[in-house]
């Protein structure tokens, strides 16, 4: 196989080492050149595997004016991203496997980076009741990371619940480290500087 | 349980004693937290407000220090897009967050190196460890985030490491104009994206 998505990418420094060629034949990694390859002069650039970024705000659906899949992954790879976990606050709330289908789609069409949907834990991000964790694992979009984001679910029975839901698939619940109960109207860092500034801290 | 946007001392504390426990846990840091303290708030710039809010000197220093020690396991922008009438308008009105894909790397480049980092051979590993490996094994990814070798997919980032460049919101591909970068000069500039083989930017530019 060769053609568009084989090249010979001359003098890049993997990790930063030692200039080198990087061979790529058909979308993989391979040691030897393949035949029609493009040529790309990567002379002391360094390569890195592409970067991937595990909370992103694409506000699609719902606040496409904030934000799209297309905008936003494009962002993503001018950033040197070749994936992004897509955060589930959006409007609908991606709580069900229809709306994490429909953003993963969104990032296959647009083609930037690869758009793995987070899906919510709790249905709307309310912290009552579960979301549809099973289904929007075996959707297409394969969801593996859940997360109300910022708010955090502090039903120790409600996580317990979805913790065992995850052990099925492999999947992982991605939470804030603070309690909001704490930081109500919070609106900034606590300490000198709200003090000095007369902020809710 | 992985824990989100990691920003102070106190919180890297925690997860460092949570591993000492063998529980498992993992922890993301955002740039921002790594580079901006609180002090950019006295400004009122509500470009600057963001949930966790910006932290002290000595906060930022942990958090570099969690990173390069492994406590904290990745980085995460938290690229939150926001439109201008949501966010340029007073502060207590003003929505949280700040975009992030485009300048991450150029940061996180920039925290470490002030951090002491400057070692290329220490610097680009580390990048690679928590702004791809880890990151794409938190995200159950088999696909992304492998050693660049035979049979790994093409899935590569090319960096110009010695092309400083200044941020300009206008230029943004993001629909957010929030970055707290604008106007700063950032080390290291990306030439190429490529995705399974197909380069997504070329020359820095959408392919
Ligand atoms: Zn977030």
């Amino acid at each position: 196989m060769s053609g568009q998505n084989s090249w010979v990418l001359k003098g890049v420094r993997p990790l930063g080492g030692e200039p080198t060629t990087l061979f790529v034949d058909d979308g993989v990694l391979v040691d030897a050149e393949p035949s029609g390859a493009q040529s790309f002069d990567a002379d002391g650039l360094i390569a890195l595997p592409g970067l991937v970024d595990l909370h992103t705000h694409l506000r699609e659906p719902g606040r496409e004016d904030a934000e799209t899949v297309e905008t936003g992954t494009l962002a993503a790879a001018l950033g040197g991203f070749t994936a992004v976990h897509a955060m589930a606050n959006t409007e609908p709330v991606a709580d069900v496997a229809g709306v994490v289908e429909q953003v993963w789609r969104l990032g296959q069409d647009a083609g930037h980076c690869d758009v793995h949907p987070v899906g919510a834990v709790t249905v709307g991000l309310r912290g009552e009741q579960l979301a549809e964790l099973g289904a929007m694992a075996e959707s297409a979009a394969r969801v593996r990371v859940f997360s109300d984001d910022g708010k955090c679910v502090h039903d120790p029975m409600l996580m317990r619940r979805a913790l065992e839901y995850l052990r099925a698939f492999d999947g992982v619940i991605a939470q804030h480290a603070q309690d909001p109960r704490l930081t109500d109207g919070a609106q900034m860092n606590e300490g000198v500087q709200s003090a000095r500034l007369g902020l809710v801290g | 349980m992985h824990f989100c946007h990691v920003s102070t001392a106190g919180s890297v504390e925690l997860v460092r004693w949570a591993k000492s426990k063998g529980w498992n846990v993992t922890a993301e840091v955002t740039p921002h937290h790594l580079f901006l303290t609180d002090d950019l708030v006295a400004s009122y710039d509500p470009v600057f407000k963001v949930n966790p809010p910006l932290r002290t000197a000595d906060d930022v220093e942990a958090l570099r220090a969690g990173l390069v020690d492994g406590t904290i396991d990745a980085v995460a922008t938290d690229h939150a897009p926001h439109a201008l009438e949501d966010k340029e308008t007073e502060w207590a009105a003003a929505a949280f967050g700040m975009t992030g894909l485009e300048t991450a790397l150029a940061v996180v480049i920039a925290a470490l190196t002030e951090h002491g980092v400057d070692d290329p051979a220490a610097l680009w590993p580390l990048i690679a460890d928590r702004m791809s490996a880890r990151p794409a094994a938190i995200g159950r990814l088999s696909h992304q985030g492998q050693p660049l070798a035979a049979g790994a997919p093409a899935n590569l980032v090319l960096v110009d490491a010695a092309a400083a460049w200044t941020v300009d919101p206008a230029q943004s591909a993001s629909r957010g104009r929030n970055t707290p970068f604008a106007g700063r000069t950032l080390p290291a500039r990306v030439t190429a994206t490529f995705l399974r083989g197909r380069p997504t930017v070329l020359d820095g530019k959408p392919a």
